[in-house]
């Protein structure tokens, strides 16, 4: 992760690097001794100063809270990546020149999902710290190479009974996919992942949850498909967990603990009354094991700017904890201006050019965001057009056209998916 | 040198430092000094909810290898065993299907020609995975982990092993035709689990089988009794190969319980006993499984015989109160009024959970054509037919029985 100087700060020149003090010698050293380490010292200087030395430092130029960076694959910049806040619809697509800009992003820990179309994928964990002024550091991420994804094969078993069909979540990426007995997560990006499941008798409303699983996709199972050992589901019980969250706002004016907050558990039940953030911010919900989705939704007044960040679902077990990270509230002013941050013609190209540091008549690729599941992981369903039962879930779902594989999958309203990393397949909101 | 003065200094420094040691209620307990001879003892530490936090785990089940000696770790992850001879052990820990270890162990022969204890500390049970393969035809018969003694069904030439632990594993399979006699083998496949298998399905990809020939391959194995009055060379050893029967005349252990015999390419299945007139002194294992290859040396550890009384009281040893909850006591060094967890032995092979259509408790005919008993264990509407003579666990937790 690359760590930024503060905006505003002066860079140091390279030798300024070499801290003056570290040629002193005490006093009581001979003199001698000083002239033959001081020395090499002045010849380093010199060697620096014949040089046509520039230190351009990327960091130099951001601003508090940016975070920037340049997305590539095998080295080569990659244009029309998706890139995404993880909780948030602060979506963008990387330039030609592969670059993408954040901005204004609060002190904290933000997860962005990189990924291009159905082959890379890429998770990162950025820290923004406090600057010296007060204000949150620029981060520079340098070139961000995204691997190549894989395909997590998950299957429950039921014994003696049990549902089969219902949610499996990755708690490192925030994918979830609803489907029957078997799964199948693709976009997977290398590195460590957590994944559990809860599935749901819709007679009885009796849940079972399997779990967790810890899975490390290492650097070389890289696209490939791995297969998991099968998760045992066994009946949730009245074990309490704690569904951990932060909800953030990125407007002005809007509080985030304005946000209205709603739980529901696989069973429809809601959670109530949702607790407040603590002094951090951040929520502790405990509720009893099973499947939960919670949705972040910005007060009425906001709703025509400030899209409602995508619902996601977390699977608790007893003595659990599970993470859901920052939903963010970010107008939709914040989004496009992002997206148009540029630090020369290249980033705006093709037809654009880069003006004051943003884009002229510049319009960003079409791309999914990187936070939407793939259709191909969802349940299919036979008729495009109607209502459909997506497992698991207690949300209304819609079958909507997969135009690439021709065929019907199950969507839950209001929600999306997408069949190759571009097209946004999209399910209305259900009445 | 150091000046007067600095002498000085120095004196009241040390004087300082003694008396402070000496005011100080200083306990240094040695964990092996408690330790009875030839015992085994240790904790379970486990991270269970993949938080990245190990913790003391109760309710783990450690095996003895090639024995009936079963335990459960107590809550506070304690367990021991006693008494062991000196030589190499193997314990196998399980919880569920999720977490699993083979850990093997030395006891050595003290200066007083005891066995000694040991102290194995803290036992980190990491996540299992799953290791599957084919074979090169699509018979049936069965796949030997010689590192955990583990079995598993080979069906129509596709096998999967569950809750393998990490580490290193070694592999053979053994199919059959019963209706034309023949018999195939196949392997070693040796790997190595590392942390990237873990909750995954590691394939072996193909492992070829060729048609039995006489050449020979070795079995080897220790015959070892935890009954003080029964000498190794007095335990009965069986070999019967599963298409030709019982091997005659069957090999005798030597006076340190060594085995090793050597044997045409086969299945064979492995028994000892002990004589008729200490028949209900002891317990016999389960027949372990060799598969044997040409040039091969079928390594099956130590097969025990076991006092019946000797797991349920080692069971019960304790150190503090703590490992005797809920409900019980710590006593002169065993727990009162507390019962251990029930949970399959970690030495039990999973139900290989099939679509057998059979009603629960009646006879059956199992997928492979073996006569067996319809269990409990179902997935969906269907149950699963336990081959007769045979346990297993199909989640870790639950204990089915091939009674018949």
């Amino acid at each position: 992760m690359g760590r930024a100087l503060r905006p505003g700060a002066t860079p140091r020149p390279p030798l300024a690097l070499l801290h003056p003090g570290r040629f002193c010698l005490p006093d009581s050293q001979p003199a001698r001794a000083t002239v033959a380490r001081a020395l090499p010292a002045a010849l380093l200087a010199l060697a620096f100063a014949a040089c046509n030395y520039s230190f351009n430092n990327p960091a130099q130029s951001l601003e508090p809270g940016q975070v920037s960076g340049r997305a590539t694959a095998g080295g080569a910049p990659l244009a029309g990546a998706s890139i995404s806040l993880r909780g948030s619809d602060f979506d963008q697509v990387s330039r030609a020149t592969g670059r993408f800009s954040y901005l204004p992003l609060p002190a904290g820990t933000h997860v962005f999902l990189l990924r291009q179309g159905l082959s890379r994928a890429l998770s990162l964990e950025v820290d923004l710290g406090f600057g010296s002024d007060g204000q949150p550091e620029g981060v520079n991420l340098g070139d961000q190479d995204l691997p190549l994804a894989s395909t997590l094969a998950v299957s429950l078993l039921a014994i003696s009974g049990g549902a089969d069909s219902g949610v499996v979540v990755d708690e490192a990426t925030g994918m979830a996919v609803l489907g029957y007995s078997s799964f199948q997560l693709e976009g997977i990006p290398v590195g460590a992942h957590r994944i559990l499941a809860a599935t749901r008798d819709t007679t009885s409303g009796d849940v079972w949850v399997a779990g967790p699983a810890p899975v490390t996709v290492a650097t070389s199972e890289q696209g490939t498909v791995k297969t998991l050992a099968p998760l045992q589901l066994r009946a949730a019980t009245a074990d309490t967990g704690d569904i951990h969250f932060r909800v953030s706002s990125l407007v002005d004016g809007l509080a985030a603990a304005d946000a209205s907050v709603t739980i529901v558990s696989a069973t429809g039940a809601a959670v109530t009354p949702v607790p407040g953030p603590d002094s951090n911010g951040d929520r502790d919900v405990q509720v009893a094991e099973g499947a939960y989705f919670v949705e972040v939704d910005p007060p009425p007044a906001y709703a025509a700017t400030v899209p409602s960040p995508a619902r996601r679902a977390a699977v608790i077990l007893g003595g659990d904890e599970f993470d859901l990270g920052t939903f963010y509230l970010v107008d939709q002013g914040t989004i496009t201006a992002a997206q148009l941050v540029c630090t020369g013609d290249a980033d705006c190209a093709p037809g654009g050019t880069c003006t004051e540091g943003i884009c002229i008549a510049y319009t960003p690729p079409a791309a999914a965001p990187a936070s939407l599941p793939y259709c191909n992981d969802l349940p299919y369903c036979a008729t495009p057009g109607s209502a459909c039962d997506a497992p698991g879930d207690v949300t209304p779902s819609s079958c909507v056209l997969d135009p690439v594989s021709t065929l019907g999958v199950c969507v839950p309203c209001s929600s999306a998916c997408t069949p190759d990393g571009t097209i946004v397949v999209s399910a209305a909101a259900c009445s | 040198m150091v000046a007067g003065g600095h002498r000085v200094v120095a004196a009241v420094g040390l004087w300082i430092a003694a008396t402070a040691l000496t005011s100080c209620p200083y306990s240094f307990t040695n964990p092996v000094d408690g330790l009875g001879v030839g015992q085994i003892s240790g904790r379970t530490v486990a991270d269970p909810l993949a938080t990245g936090q190990a913790s003391p785990v109760g309710g783990i089940s450690v095996s003895l290898k090639g024995s009936t000696f079963d335990q459960v770790t107590h809550d506070t992850g304690y367990f021991t065993l006693i008494p062991l001879p000196a030589g190499e052990h193997t314990l196998l820990f399980r919880q569920g299907t999720n977490l699993s270890l083979v850990r093997h162990v030395e006891v050595g022969l003290g200066p007083n020609g005891q066995p000694d204890g040991v102290s194995l500390g803290d036992v980190l049970v990491p996540f299992a995975g799953s290791v599957a393969g084919t074979t090169s035809d699509y018979n049936s018969g069965v796949v030997v982990d010689e590192t955990s003694g583990l079995t598993a069904d080979v069906s129509s030439g596709r096998f999967r092993l569950d809750a393998m632990s990490l580490g290193d594993h070694l592999f053979k399979v053994g199919e059959v035709n019963t209706s034309t006699a023949g018999e195939w083998v196949g392997g070693p496949v040796g790997i190595s689990l590392g942390s990237d298998a873990q909750a995954a399905v590691t394939e072996l990809g193909v492992i070829p089988v060729h048609e039995v020939t006489p050449s020979t391959g070795t079995v080897r194995f220790r015959a070892v009794s935890l009954l003080p009055a029964l000498a190794p060379s007095d335990i009965l050893v069986t070999v019967s190969e599963v298409l030709r029967g019982p091997l005659a005349p069957a090999p005798a252990p030597a006076a340190d319980g060594q085995v090793e015999v050597a044997l045409a390419e086969g299945i064979y299945l492995v028994a000892i006993a002990p004589p008729s007139a200490q028949a209900g002194e002891v317990s016999a294992p389960p027949a372990a499984t060799a598969v044997v290859i040409a040039g091969q040396v079928a390594d099956l550890g130590s097969l025990y015989l076991v006092p019946p009384g000797l797991p349920a009281a080692a069971q019960l040893l304790c150190q503090v109160a703590a490992d005797c909850l809920p409900g019980g006591t710590c006593s002169a060094g065993s727990c009162l009024n507390w019962s251990p967890p029930a949970v399959a032995p970690a030495r039990t092979p999973l139900c290989q959970l099939r679509l057998d259509y059979c009603g629960a408790g009646q006879a059956c005919t199992t997928a492979d054509g073996l006569a067996g008993q319809c269990s409990a264990v179902s997935t969906g509407p269907y149950q699963t037919c336990v081959p007769c003579g045979t346990d297993c666990t199909a989640d870790g937790i639950d204990l089915y029985v091939g009674g018949c």
